[in-house]
């Protein structure tokens, strides 16, 4: 048996040992193993300093709750970080078989339509998962040569309140939100050929009538789908030169070749916002509720100069440096 | 061969190659003469090559965040530093061997709000973004110093480019900015920005800092030959010896 083979094992356990017994404040995060994932969670390793020791629950594998529960007690786990659905789900069983969960520190990331999904958690604090409207808006704005300030938007109802806010934030920047429900008028389930007949028959108005000078798409299976894409989308914004933002990266690539420019969140700066988030609670003692469910900050966009060239949208040289991904 | 199997068939990786690398990263550490951060463009690569072609390959290190240079400083400890002038203020046992300029030798910093509840009286109890230059124990120092005021939730960010983002859409109440910062801002947006506080005194640009006792001349010489694209990448347009 050679003793080389041990050296790894020695490490981790000094490792350990050192992490914990530096630790003042340890943390689950329960998550699946994906890669985006772990890039948020080394994002929050990064930014909190050596009194932090943060463990992990694969969401990806099989567990109980009673497992969970037993290692979170193991390990003196102070808060919780849950990213995705099956984490709120799991901090949820907890919190109804073990009282002391419900009290406990929870922060949420990486996941859509966060405050709706965390309904039933105590003690919640997170970050809102979506690009910003807002975000799309200026920021394309920056990098344009024409100052626009009308954009339409294609939503569903259960959109409806983060659209109004969309709305007020982007009135301060002198934008004017043109908005189009696409389910509004269903009485029964809307399908995507239902919204798609919404949006034919809108599209012509809202750019002669109402001015659109930009599109906005959101990442809504309702607006944006093979069907959609196919036999309205592209064909109409190489038709009508209007450029498309959206808040999905694919949308600009080259094989789809839709939007202009794109937006994504910056994950390792998602991770960083959300250190501040846990250094907020545990170092300033800030309430939960005060530290809220705060929009996504940072992001990593895309621009694609082929699409902005085929319908004639001149882009500042000056402000591309700005873009994390050219297309050509 | 990076693997072996033991005598149940599993495969083990061979330990040596990660002992190696970990001797090697500790050895360029270890060389480290100059240390270079300068947060807020994330341009660190660009920087990391700028300085490997002026000093040498090995001998320098950039970070786009405060918190990896204080991580390095323990294993560099005599190594030069160039960042942003207050960085020494707050860091003691070093002394600032050339400042850099770049059309002044400096500039005012600024709390910038958007909207007119936002005052130098209340702003103490609000929500305030900054790009984070200092590292996390320093910057209510230097808002201190400058401001005369302790913020009760400081938002700190590593990209220039998200304070706009934090300010407009109202995660923060106000932003504390340099006024280069606020100007580049002030060209993105058409929030009703107004300045409702300025720092006490005129802030330096990125410094070059010595260990006191380890001044090493040879480097200061390379760093007056640094190229302008370079002195660009770290905001400033030349030296002035101090």
């Amino acid at each position: 048996m050679k003793p080389v083979r041990f050296i790894p094992a020695i490490l981790t356990v000094v490792s350990l040992w050192t992490t914990m017994g530096m630790a003042k404040t340890t943390m689950m995060a329960f998550m699946p193993a994906d890669t985006q994932f772990q890039t948020v969670l080394a994002g929050i390793r990064a930014e909190l300093d050596t009194s932090y020791a943060i463990g992990v629950v694969d969401m990806s594998k099989p567990f109980t709750v009673q497992e969970v529960a037993k290692k979170c007690r193991n390990n003196d786990v102070k808060g919780l970080i849950l990213m995705d659905r099956k984490a709120i789900l799991a901090a949820q069983d907890l919190q109804k078989t073990d009282s002391a969960f419900a009290t406990m520190p929870k922060f949420v990331y990486m996941t859509l339509m966060v405050e709706a999904s965390t309904k039933g958690l105590s003690n919640v604090a997170g970050i809102k998962f979506e690009v910003p409207v807002y975000t799309l808006v200026t920021n394309f704005r920056i990098i344009s040569q024409k100052d626009f300030s009308k954009v339409g938007i294609f939503y569903r109802k259960s959109y409806s309140n983060s659209i109004e806010e969309a709305k007020k934030l982007l009135s301060k920047e002198q934008f004017s939100l043109q908005t189009v429900c696409v389910d509004c008028e269903q009485t029964e389930k809307t399908t995507p050929q239902d919204a798609l007949k919404v949006m034919k028959k809108s599209f012509d108005k809202m750019v002669k009538e109402q001015g659109s000078e930009v599109f906005l798409v959101l990442a809504d299976n309702l607006v944006v789908n093979n069907a959609s894409l196919t036999e309205f989308w592209i064909e109409k914004v190489k038709k009508k030169k209007v450029p498309v933002i959206a808040p999905l990266d694919m949308l600009a690539s080259a094989q789809i070749g839709l939007a202009v420019f794109t937006a994504d969140p910056d994950l390792p700066q998602l991770g960083a916002q959300a250190a501040n988030q846990i250094v907020e609670f545990f170092e300033n003692e800030t309430p939960l509720k005060t530290i809220g469910f705060e929009p996504t900050i940072s992001i990593k966009s895309t621009l694609n100069q082929a699409v902005a060239k085929e319908i004639g949208w001149k882009l500042k040289a000056d402000k591309l440096g700005r873009i994390n991904k050219m297309i050509k | 061969m990076d693997q072996f199997i033991n005598k149940n068939n599993r495969t083990y990786r061979r330990p040596l190659p990660i002992i190696a690398g970990l001797f090697l990263c500790m050895s360029v550490y270890a060389q480290a003469t100059l240390l270079v951060c300068i947060p807020g463009k994330q341009n660190a690569q660009q920087i990391q090559s700028g300085f490997d072609g002026l000093i040498g390959a090995g001998k320098t290190m950039a970070f786009g965040r405060i918190k990896d240079l204080d991580a390095t400083l323990s294993a560099s400890p005599d190594a030069a530093i160039i960042a942003s002038e207050p960085f020494f203020a707050y860091t003691p046992g070093y002394k600032i061997s050339l400042g850099g300029k770049a059309g002044s030798a400096g500039e005012k910093y600024h709390i910038v709000a958007a909207s007119k509840e936002i005052t130098a009286q209340n702003i103490g109890e609000k929500k305030v973004g900054i790009v984070d230059f200092l590292g996390k124990d320093r910057l209510p120092l230097f808002i201190k110093d400058q401001f005369s005021v302790e913020i009760k939730i400081l938002k700190r960010v590593n990209k220039e480019d998200d304070l706009l983002t934090m300010i407009g859409m109202e995660a923060v109440d106000a932003i504390i900015v340099s006024a280069s910062q606020f100007k580049e801002i002030q060209s993105n947006t058409k929030l009703p920005l107004a300045i409702i506080a300025s720092s006490s005194k005129t802030i330096g640009f990125a410094s070059y800092g010595q260990k006191e006792g380890k001044e090493d001349e040879n480097q200061k010489k390379a760093l007056l030959k640094a190229p302008v694209p370079l002195l660009k990448e770290i905001g400033i347009e030349g030296w002035e010896p101090r």
